[in-house]
């Protein structure tokens, strides 16, 4: 495991490089997870320089309860809707998320901690990702990672909006247009003499039966 | 560590810091604590950087070297997996060249053992 610390606002690290900059620089020692701090994604002026983002780290990524503090670092008044934000935004690599293990104990942060449990045993499910490296380096071992990164859950919900997302927009329209509106299931499996035949009989059912059972009579006397 | 001149017991302070969790966690008859559970050893980045000159007047100048680095981590590594310790975590690395040097002593020692 390595923890990476960014020192700064503008996302750097003290020796000045990128997360990114560091990730390259150490993607290659194949380590299995990465530990970053939950204090960034709390705010979300420097949530575009966190490795959590997606395609930028591909390893699972840990996000561990702030140094030696006996309150949490993220507010427990905002904290569900930081957490969902955070399980939205970053999807792509967080299997653990155990910012509220010293959370004191009021109602918001037992609440906090449940939805935290919860989005955990979400995200357990999610795979692993594999972006295409931003740069190569000697000694690179995972220069051939280039499978999809879109492969992140089987639920319903993950399902459905990914689906909304990669379905182009212009089929979308299409779709949702009223000459494109689907037929009703009855009508593409009866023809029209039959529908016809549904609209008279309810009227005059016995009318039919009594026409049919005259033309019987006459063609028996004929007969 | 050298800044308290206490060096030599580096590889102490790591094996009995170690060895004490696994310990903890070998008592416990939670059987899935003991599945579950893994005791992580921290390598620490030092207290220098081997990309940054502490001297503003020679930029050039490094009060570490990569092999002293390397060393300094195998010597560390050794005592922590000695103990018990069942992870090896680069820990809160500032300095991308201290994190090199940690991965490469990592690579080292199980090459070597």
């Amino acid at each position: 495991m390595i923890s990476g610390t960014i020192t700064d606002a503008s996302g750097r690290t003290l020796t000045g490089q990128t997360t990114e900059a560091f990730w390259n620089s150490l993607s290659h020692a194949r380590h299995y997870r990465f530990v970053r701090g939950p204090r960034q994604l709390a705010d979300p002026d420097r949530r575009p320089q966190h490795p959590g983002r997606p395609g930028v780290v591909d390893a699972c990524l840990t996000l561990p309860p702030g140094p030696g503090r006996g309150v949490t670092t993220i507010p427990a008044s905002h904290s569900k809707a930081c957490l969902t934000s955070i399980s939205c935004w970053c999807r792509t690599a967080i299997t653990t998320i155990s910012t509220w293990r010293r959370c004191r104990g009021s109602r918001q942060s037992f609440a906090a901690r449940d939805h935290a449990a919860r989005q955990r045993r979400h995200h357990a499910r999610l795979r692993m990702p594999r972006s295409k490296p931003k740069g190569s380096m000697a000694g690179s071992r995972r220069a051939s990672a280039t499978a999809s990164p879109r492969r992140w859950c089987r639920c319903r919900a993950c399902r459905r909006r990914l689906q909304d997302e990669t379905r182009p927009q212009h089929l979308v329209a299409v779709e949702n247009s009223p000459a494109r509106r689907p037929v009703p299931r009855r009508h593409q499996r009866r023809g029209d003499a039959v529908a016809e035949l549904d609209a008279i009989l309810p009227v005059e059912p016995f009318g039919l039966i009594a026409a049919s059972a005259s033309r019987m009579v006459t063609s028996l006397r004929a007969a | 560590m050298a800044d308290y001149h206490m060096e030599d017991l580096v590889y102490e302070l790591n094996f009995e810091g170690a060895n004490s969790h696994a310990e903890l966690l070998m008592n416990t008859k939670n059987v899935i604590l003991i599945n579950r559970v893994f005791v992580a050893g921290v390598l620490g980045p030092t207290s220098k950087t081997a990309s940054i000159s502490p001297d503003v007047n020679d930029p050039g100048f490094r009060n570490v070297t990569f092999d002293t680095l390397v060393t300094a981590y195998v010597e560390a590594m050794r005592g922590l997996i000695n103990g018990g310790a069942d992870i090896i975590l680069i820990e809160t690395i500032f300095d991308t060249l201290n994190a090199k040097a940690a991965v490469f002593a990592v690579d080292q020692y199980f090459e070597t053992n």
